[in-house]
């Protein structure tokens, strides 16, 4: 088995029974590796660590893999640099400041370096009054009218980086097979199926099709 | 080497029309435009969902920069990005106000790889409609003369479907229908009660649900109901161009394919009239060259059919080939889409769920201006869409729930919602016209198409009786509509494009005859949706590959009786 520094914390959380650390353990190691140029970040050190501290608020470990778990800080990163347009990665980077504002303002501290159980409770009001609903700018038409008018929120920003991270988790490897779990080949459709108590949804994809 | 017919394009028809041209026996060159497709190397179906970089979501300045017309389609992203043309490479103009969302494949199958795969027959209802209201000119032939060619292409392709009785949309020779799932039994069993004559029914799909040999001679297998087919399916479940016309054409020995072939012009001989060979240019290397055949199928689809006809412009014909009645490049016509509505039914059986991502939605056919009347305007429309269970985010917990509440709300299962989108029929009009433009060219030197299209009155009084039908038909069943589209997606984005070179009884006001021949170009024949002298409701790729088998009998008999 071959576990890098990541997959250690993992199970050094686990034998803990720990189910949310401090992003500075899962901080990037300091330093390159020898003989290997580190990959180039979209993120500071600073803002790697609330990324990591807000995946870990919005989808902790549990019985199933937690965002930090699945890979979701280096993901967003990479699509950060190259997925988001200049426009979008300033609103992601204004988003996350705001959310360190928010921390500093009331715990004077960083939302990293906050307890778990802290970082949530002060997340619940703040992610409430970001989300909430706002009239669109213009008149929608078609299918944005349809799919796009629960998308107009306070913190268009804020938003946009709880999504990301959310919809990390849910495609990642880790989820898809562990969590909300994805048949790539399901065969047969089964058009009637009795749910149980133990019943889980399927991950869907491609389709919104039953 | 020497060809007895040249087919412009690979795609949807084009793949038909090589199909039975060689099984006739001739010696047929396709022309295709874009690249060759290699399944093994561009087909993505096999990847996992995590395998594809920051969630199958192209870069944003990459789509706008490069895709901001084909990144409008629902289907486009990064599994399938090599797919759609670049919009930066093949630009096209519009008037200033008038979007025209033109949705491309430039590659051996064209759009077929990516296609919807619904697939309806029309009805005499459709084929008389023009002559009935007056819009348009009548089309020259009746649903007699196409239902035998239907069956042939429906039993080659295999299309999914039930058998309904309803005659204004036929039923075919189909492979068992995939089934309702019961929030939308539920549904269908409230409209129907609420609505005699309305009919909910499992969408028609060009999928196997069953592989018959003559599939499985192919290499096709049954669909495995995952829902990714347009990033080409490795199972060859879904009918496409690739994976079941040009094989079978290829299997003749009677097929040669060119690809980066991009058709410039259609050459004709001035003292025969006849068509007697194609003058194309290599999309890599710019180079020009002409091929020669005795006869000319031109399947480039709607929009490049017209421009190739007006660029083959000669002294005899200076508006463009077999355009004497001025009729190549209008009557564009598209579907209206995106009407949707969508809504929960709290009265839907809530211990009930699906396994599997099926291939087909429901489909409610046409019913206004055949079992009941319309509010003043002609023709009609009908619905696709689905029911299923509310699942995920929307699901978790509204703002506020975060953490393992929010994780654990992931795993429930909420009510049904049901959406269902209309998609109908938009009249011919001339106005509504492909031209090239007077001074820009393309890269390869050629005018770029000129697209101006626009919605008329009748269309628009349909737009508020589908959106009110949509409302009472979730109503009838209890439900509640959450959402509703205001009015149609930009035109274009039906990607039904249609009428551009239409088939009618009199060379004075359309292009084609009865058997997609040219009326002025005796061994040239056009079997795209540039044919269509109608648009009706339903999708239009199963009457574009019948009229393209029906063609291709009548050419070979021609030429075999020395006609042509």
């Amino acid at each position: 088995m071959n576990l890098d520094r990541r997959d250690l914390m993992g199970h050094f959380a686990l034998l803990l029974g720990v189910a949310a650390l401090p992003a500075e353990a899962f901080a990037a190691p300091k330093g390159k590796a020898k003989g290997k140029a580190a990959p180039k970040k979209f993120f500071t050190p600073s803002q790697t660590a609330l990324v990591t501290a807000l995946a870990d608020t919005f989808i902790p470990k549990t019985d199933t893999p937690g965002a930090v778990e699945a890979g979701v800080v280096p993901r967003f990163d990479a699509m950060m640099g190259r997925w988001a347009s200049a426009k979008t990665k300033a609103e992601v980077v204004a988003a996350l400041a705001a959310v360190d504002k928010m921390a500093l303002e009331t715990d004077r501290k960083t939302f990293a370096a906050l307890a778990p159980a802290r970082r949530k409770e002060l997340l619940i009001p703040y992610d409430k009054a970001a989300l909430k609903p706002v009239p669109p700018p213009k008149r929608l038409s078609g299918l944005a009218a349809l799919m796009g008018g629960a998308s107009f929120v306070v913190d268009p920003g804020y938003s946009r980086v709880k999504d990301l991270i959310i919809g990390l988790h849910y495609s990642s490897e880790a989820s898809m097979t562990k969590d909300i779990i994805y048949e790539h080949i399901p065969g047969p459709y089964v058009a009637s199926l009795k749910l149980t108590k133990d019943s889980r949804p399927f991950s869907g994809l491609g389709t919104i099709m039953g | 080497m020497a060809f007895d017919a040249i087919v412009i394009g690979s795609g949807m028809s084009g793949g038909i029309a090589a199909k039975e041209l060689c099984e006739q026996g001739l010696k047929v060159l396709v022309l295709e435009r874009g690249y060759d497709i290699d399944p093994a190397k561009d087909y993505t179906d096999m990847k996992m969902p995590w395998e594809f970089p920051d969630m199958n979501m192209v870069p944003q300045e990459e789509v706008e920069r490069d895709y901001p017309v084909q990144s409008q389609c629902y289907a486009f992203n990064v599994a399938n990005k090599h797919m759609w043309v670049k919009d930066s490479d093949h630009p096209y103009t519009t008037p200033e106000g008038k979007p025209f969302t033109w949705i491309r494949g430039y590659h051996t199958g064209g759009r077929s790889i990516m296609w919807g795969r619904q697939t309806y027959r029309w009805s005499d209802i459709d084929f008389e409609a023009n002559k009935k209201d007056g819009y348009g000119v009548d089309w020259p032939i009746r649903y007699a003369d196409i239902a035998p060619w239907y069956d042939k292409v429906e039993e080659f392709i295999g299309v999914a479907g039930t058998y309904e009785s309803l005659p204004q949309l036929p039923d075919g020779k189909f492979l068992p229908g995939w089934e309702l799932n019961d929030g939308e039994k539920f549904l269908k069993a409230a409209v129907e009660a609420k609505f005699p004559g309305r009919k909910i029914i499992i969408g028609r799909n060009a999928n196997l649900s069953e592989a018959r040999p003559h599939h499985e001679e192919l290499g096709r297998g049954p669909c495995q109901n995952r829902s990714i087919c347009d990033r080409g399916c490795s199972f060859g479940a879904m009918h496409s161009s690739l994976t079941s016309s040009l094989p079978a054409a290829r299997k003749t020995g009677n097929l040669t394919l060119v690809t980066n072939a991009i058709v410039h012009a259609i050459i004709q001989d001035p003292a025969t009239g006849k068509a007697t060979g194609v003058r194309v240019i290599d999309r890599v290397t710019k180079v020009g060259k002409t091929y020669e055949a005795k006869v000319i199928f031109l399947n480039a689809s709607t929009i490049p059919t017209a421009t190739i006809l007006l660029q083959s412009a000669n002294e005899a014909n200076p508006r463009g080939l077999a355009n004497g009645s001025d009729q190549v490049g209008r009557n564009l016509m598209d579907h209206m889409y995106a009407l949707s509505t969508a809504g929960i039914l709290p009265g839907a059986p809530m211990d009930s769920y699906y396994k599997g991502r099926r291939p087909t939605g429901i489909y409610i056919p046409r019913y206004r201006n055949v079992t009941e009347d319309s509010d003043g305007y002609v023709r009609g429309y009908g619905y696709q869409g689905g029911a299923m269970r509310m699942t995920g985010k929307g699901m978790a917990g509204g703002p506020g729930t975060i953490g393992a509440e929010f994780k654990e709300g992931m795993h429930k299962f909420g009510p049904w919602m049901t959406f269902i989108s209309g998609f109908g029929e938009m009249l011919p009009n001339p106005e509504n016209r492909v031209t090239l433009n007077p001074t820009k060219k393309d890269q390869w030197g050629m005018p770029l198409p000129h697209v101006d299209c626009a919605m008329g009155p009748n269309e628009h009084k349909m737009v508020k009786q589908i959106m009110a039908d949509g409302k009472a038909m979730i109503e009838a069943a209890g439900g509640k509509v959450i959402a509703q589209a205001s009015e149609p997606g930009p035109l274009g984005l039906g990607i039904h494009e249609m009428g551009t070179a239409r088939m009618g009884h009199d060379p004075k006001t359309s292009v084609l005859n009865k058997y997609n021949q040219a009326h002025e170009v005796p061994n040239l024949f056009i079997t795209d949706g540039a044919a269509m002298t109608s648009s009706a409701c339903v999708n239009p790729s199963l009457t574009y590959m019948a009229l393209a088998a029906r063609a291709a009998h009548h050419a070979v008999q021609f030429l075999k009786e020395g006609k042509i």
